[in-house]
Parts: C-alpha cells; structure tokens; sequence
C-alpha cells in the first residue's frame, strides 16, 4: 500500500481484486463499451478509480465495469475516507432541451403518479429537496416546481431515481434531448438568465451519503449519472502497465509492483480549480510524474 | 575566367515570365550540369533566381558553357551575373551562428535601412530577408550569420552577441518595432509548447488595475489593507499573499468583478491558432483563477494553474488560499513539471510573459518573448511592443496572408 497523507487526509494507493468492488450506479452502455475496446489494449492505466474503505465505488464505475468485463482480475483503487466532510456528495440534473412546451414535462410526471407543487423561487425549492429526500423538482424560465410521487411508486432512494429515468426516457422518446449537467451549475445566476424557454431543468433527489453505501452494499444500484462526487484529493496518472492486469500476479506481488512504481516518481501537488491535460479539476490534486 | 574551374554561380534578375526557370535548368541540364544550391524569388512580378551549378562532369568546355549561359540573358529578358565560385568558401561555412530576426510593427521609412545599418556596422552579414507583412503594419524576417560579429578588445563571440541583441532591441524600440531574436538552431528545433504569464501577457494592464482598486475598494472597511509597491502583477501578488482581507466576499461578486478584466486584443484568436497548429497551451497565473477559467471555457487549453479562494459551503470566501499557493518563484517549477509531463524539453517551448519578475520562469526556454516590458533591459529573445498578442505569430514564421486565412476561419 502506498499512503498519503494531506492535511489530515490519508489516500491509500493499492491494488485490489475487482470482484471486491460494490457499485451504486448502473452503467451507460455506450460509454462503457466503448472503454471495453479501448482497455482490451490497454497500455496502462492512467488513473486509479476512488473507492471508500468498503469498496463502494465512487468514482471510476465504467473503468470497474470494464475490468470486470475483460476478466481482469485486479484494478488500482485509492481509498479514501468518504464521510470526510471535504469528500463531497453533489448530483447529476438533467437538462431537457427542445421541448414543445411544459405541459408535456407535467403530462409524463403526472402519467407515473407524481404531483407537483409550485415553488416560489430556487431557493424554497432548494430546502423543500433537502427535507424530502425522494423528490425531485422542475426549473422552468423562472417558475420552480417540487414534484412527488406516492410510496408505490418511490419507496426508497433507487425508485425515486428509476422514475427520474422513466420520465428522462419517456421524453427523449418525443424527440426531448438530454444532457447532463452538475447541480450547483443549475443554481448559478448566470446560467438561470441563460436558460432558453425551450428547456427544462429536472432536479434530482439529494440522497445521502449512507443511502450511496447502504444501497451498493445491498448490491442495488441507482440509475446512472446519480451522484457525482467531489473527492478532497484526486492522484493522477499513476499509470499502471496493461500488462499486470493480464499476467497471472498474486494481489501481494501486483501491490508490491504497484508500490516500486510510485515510489519510483516524483509527486506534485496543486490546489483545486487546475486544469491538465485539457480537463478542469475541481478538486485539489496529486501529480505522479517522472 | 580559368578553363580549369568548373563551378559556376549563375544569378539572374528581371520580370517573371511564364516558363523562365525551366528555360535556366533546362540548359544547365543540356550541358551536363549539377545544380548544388538555388534560390529563386518571385515577388509582384519580379523575378530573381541564383544557382551554384557543379560542371565538373560536362564534357562542355567552361567557356562554351559561360556563353550559353549568357545567351539566355536576351532570350529571357534578364540581367545575369556569372562568377567563378569556390567551394571551398561553402564547406568550411559553418551555419551554427545563424540567428533568426524577426522585425514587427507599423510601417514607416527607414525600418529596413537603420536595422542593416546595425548589423553592417557590427560585420554581421544578412544571408536572407523575406517580407512577411506589408502595409499599414510590418513585419520582416532576418536571418543573420554572426560568425565575423565585431569584437571589442577582449570581448568573447557570446558577449558581444549578448550585447548586439540588446543594442537591437533598443534600436527597434525607439523606432517602435517590436524584435524577436531567435538562435536559428533553436529556431528549426520543432516547438510544442506554448506558456503564457497570464497577467503578464494576455490581461489588458488597465483593465487589471481597474480590477485590483475595485477589489481594494470593496474591502476598503477592513483596516490593514496592504498597498504595494510596484506594477500591478505586484499588487496582483499582494492580494494573493493577503487574502484574508477578502473574507466574505461572495463568488457573485467575484465573478462581477472579474467582468472588468479585458483579455488583450486577440488572445482567444491566439491560443485557438496555436492549438491548430498542434501546439500545447500552458496558462500561468499567481493571480486568482477567475480569469484563467473564463479563457479555459471559451478558448480550452492544455494546462492553467493558478490561485482558487477558498469557499465555505455557501459560496463565500473564508479569505484563504487554497495550497499550494502559485508565486512567481514556483512558476518555474510548475514549467518544469509540464516539460517532464509531456516529455519535451525547454528547447521546445516558446514562454509569453513581460520578462519581469513575476515571469522570470520564461527566460530559460527555447524562444521567449515579452510583451510590452515595463523596462527596456529584459533578457528576452525578443520585445513585442504593442498588446497585440497575435504578433507572436510572426515570431513562428506565419505570414500576414496566413493569419488572415486562419481569423477568417
């Protein structure tokens, strides 16, 4: 095991059995297709996918999901503390584009059992999300709306997210196009004085932390694109050689490998807000290099 | 000229005519003859070609062949030259000493006349000068052969080549040109990076003083707010190094701040060229992340590291900075870092900044270049004296007519 320590924060660097891994969200099936090609290959991987200290995969579900698939028998992991207060639980909203009108958002929330309540502005909204945990919300020109469904139909963290779903799917359907889009940009002036009236932002439900863990280690999974977490501090490319995870290794002589080859680099380290290899990094980061 | 010598040099001037360089080669190859070097020219009808051609194998007398030679002077409606050339002079030439010059500004009289004056009195020969833009703006391309530099007594080559560069680049200020040095070596060796001192070279000076008093007014209940001596990248550091004073301010109003700060005139055009052109972008800043961000969204690059405020969960800054803090002094780390990342060495990088203290880092690479310097001393390659950032184009050897076509695009 290779360990950091970062302002209280411990990251232990290690290699672990992928049948070890519990997920909490599905898959998109083209993305992860696509990285099952693209690892068949594979030269060496970049990064390590971030798990908690059960396994529960928090960043790095396709990577997992690939290595799985390929039959690898282990993957590069970093654990770290999850309930930290700097390990941050945040959510995918939906951003619905191209959309006739906004009855046929309302139609298709009604036709699945929901109901919706009007909200004076973002912010009644925001803390009416915070206390029901299985509803979602609607954001259309300046109108806020809470929408809840009766227990039958969400009984728990992973209905309420399948129904989020259903209505994404049942839209798209109608020729409705989806992107997803972080939940505090939602909240952002700027992008509310931005927003067309041709689309709709559906809010998502603010599971907990506890509902991500108890839920994957049910082995139950949300919808994908369900949470996205903010990690205090993310290692970069590690890049560990494709060609470990073909050879017949024992976990203790991969780990002890794994080890020789960190010990081997130089560290950097940035605060957050960086941006490398094209890619904008919220959070704060540790840079192996040679 | 002697019987015995076999090698000939051929130039030739006068108006283009269709065919005119096939009916040259053309009798050069009846003869037997090798063509060793040419260079020909054909610029707004003009035409203008030189030729060292190898005889040596021609079963053809030299003086017939200077005669046939000579008779394409009326067939053409050319003036020819034709000399005896020593090889000699060629192989012991070596071209380590060349250096690239590049000349850019608004045009006016003179420009060419005073900067060959210099190199004349200084016994730097010019082996080649092209015209890159003409017009209301200029910008010429030099290259110089310093091995014969003039030396004052006990004065080493690589001194007085350091003094000559400065020497020019006062010369080019006072006659407002902006000049770029470059070692030719260098020059060739394929660049893959291209480093921007953020505030140094691509924020509008006015704009970020603007920037830096509004902030300074915006605390201006607290006590204790540290004024600063010297430019404003300086304040820029100071504020950095006394963020606590910013406590309490909101990313609403940051962000509105920020709306005051002015990218030079044809930053995002710059980084967008330069990423077509295959290059890697770095963006440094020891100043605060707002800006960098806002030119990450709109124009995308590679790599930009600079300060974030720390924010409580509301948004608000607690007034520190997240560590680790960028200084001017760990910008060249930060350099490094990117080099190793990518591989490539300080040969390979070009660095924008203003040569000051707060980008120092961009001296050690392989072309540097200061815009608009607040001294005249920098030890950069090259000055560009106006905010036009697109002019370090020229430095890479595009021409106007280039950089016309990739705006357009």
């Amino acid at each position: 095991m290779f360990s950091i320590e970062i302002q209280k924060l411990k990251l232990s660097l290690e290699i672990v059995p992928v049948a070890s891994l519990f997920s909490h969200e599905k898959v998109i099936k083209q993305s992860a297709n696509k990285l099952i090609l693209e690892f068949k290959n594979l030269a060496s991987l970049q990064n390590p996918i971030i798990v908690e200290e059960n396994h529960v995969i928090l960043d790095g579900n396709h990577r997992a999901y690939a290595f799985r698939a390929l039959n690898f028998k282990f993957i590069p992991v970093c654990k770290i503390d999850y309930f930290n207060r700097r390990t941050k639980l945040r959510y995918w909203f939906r951003l619905l584009d191209n959309l006739e009108n906004i009855d046929l958002v309302q139609n298709t929330i009604g036709s699945l059992g929901g109901t919706l309540h009007p909200q004076p502005d973002l912010g009644t909204l925001k803390k009416e999300l915070e206390k029901n945990c299985l509803a979602c919300g609607i954001q259309f020109r300046n109108q806020y709306t809470l929408v809840d469904f009766p227990e039958t139909e969400a009984c728990d963290a992973v209905g309420a997210y399948n129904l989020i779903q259903k209505i994404q799917d049942e839209l798209s359907d109608r020729d409705v196009t989806l992107s997803y889009i972080p939940c505090n940009t939602a909240q952002q002036e700027k992008f509310c004085a931005r927003l067309k009236p041709d689309q709709v932002v559906l809010w998502t439900p603010r599971i907990t932390k506890q509902m991500v863990v108890d839920t994957a280690k049910m082995k139950m999974v949300f919808a994908p694109k369900t949470t996205r977490h903010v990690i205090p501090v993310r290692p970069l490319n590690v890049n560990v050689p494709g060609q470990w995870f073909r050879e017949n290794l024992t976990m203790e002589e991969i780990n002890r490998r794994f080890s020789a080859l960190l010990k081997e680099k130089r560290m950097k380290r940035f605060s957050p807000g960086m941006v490398l290899d094209g890619r904008y990094y919220e959070e704060e980061l540790i840079v192996f290099y040679r | 000229m002697p019987q015995e010598t076999r090698m000939i040099s051929f130039s030739a001037i006068g108006l283009y005519t269709p065919g005119v360089v096939a009916r040259i080669t053309g009798k050069i190859f009846e003869m037997n003859g090798n063509i060793v070097d040419v260079e020909e020219n054909c610029r707004r009808g003009l035409f203008s070609i030189f030729l060292v051609v190898d005889f040596t194998a021609s079963p053809i007398e030299t003086d017939h062949i200077i005669t046939a030679l000579k008779g394409i002077e009326k067939e053409a409606d050319l003036k020819i030259i034709l000399a005896q050339y020593d090889e000699k002079a060629v192989t012991v030439a070596s071209r380590s000493e060349n250096h690239l010059v590049t000349i850019i500004g608004v045009d006016r009289p003179g420009i060419i006349a005073k900067v060959s004056s210099f190199f004349h009195s200084k016994s730097i020969l010019i082996e080649k000068c092209r015209m890159i833009a003409r017009g209301r703006f200029f910008s010429m391309e030099m290259v110089i052969d310093t091995r014969k530099i003039a030396l004052e007594p006990g004065q080493k080559q690589t001194e007085s080549l350091n003094a000559m560069k400065k020497e020019l680049k006062l010369l080019c200020t006072d006659i407002d040109q902006s000049v770029v040095i470059q070692s030719e070596n260098i020059y060739r060796r394929n660049k893959k990076l291209v480093v921007f001192d953020v505030e140094s070279s691509l924020v509008q000076h006015r704009s970020l003083k603007h920037f830096i008093d509004r902030i300074r007014d915006r605390v201006a209940t607290q006590t204790g707010v540290p004024e600063s001596d010297g430019g404003t990248h300086n304040q820029m550091q100071a504020l950095v190094d006394n963020a606590r004073f910013l406590k309490g301010l909101s990313v609403q109003d940051f962000e509105k701040l920020n709306e005051i700060l002015q990218l030079n005139p044809g930053t995002i055009e710059l980084i967008k060229i330069l990423k077509s052109m295959g290059f890697k972008i770095a963006l440094l800043s020891s100043g605060f992340n707002f800006l960098v961000k806002k030119i990450f969204e709109t124009a995308g690059v590679d790599y930009a590291f600079s300060n974030s405020l720390e924010l409580d969960e509301n948004g608000i800054t607690t007034g520190r900075i997240e560590e680790p803090v960028i200084t001017s002094d760990t910008k060249s780390d930060i350099l490094d870092f990117i080099m190793s990342t990518e591989n490539i060495k300080p040969d390979q990088v070009i660095a924008v900044g203003d040569g000051s203290q707060s980008s120092h880092f961009i001296e050690n690479v392989g072309l540097s270049i200061a815009i608009k310097p607040e001294t005249s001393n920098t030890k950069t390659d090259g000055v560009i004296t106006s905010d036009k950032v697109l002019n370090v184009l020229y430095c890479l050897g595009m021409t106007k007519e280039e950089l016309e076509n990739y705006t357009a695009e």
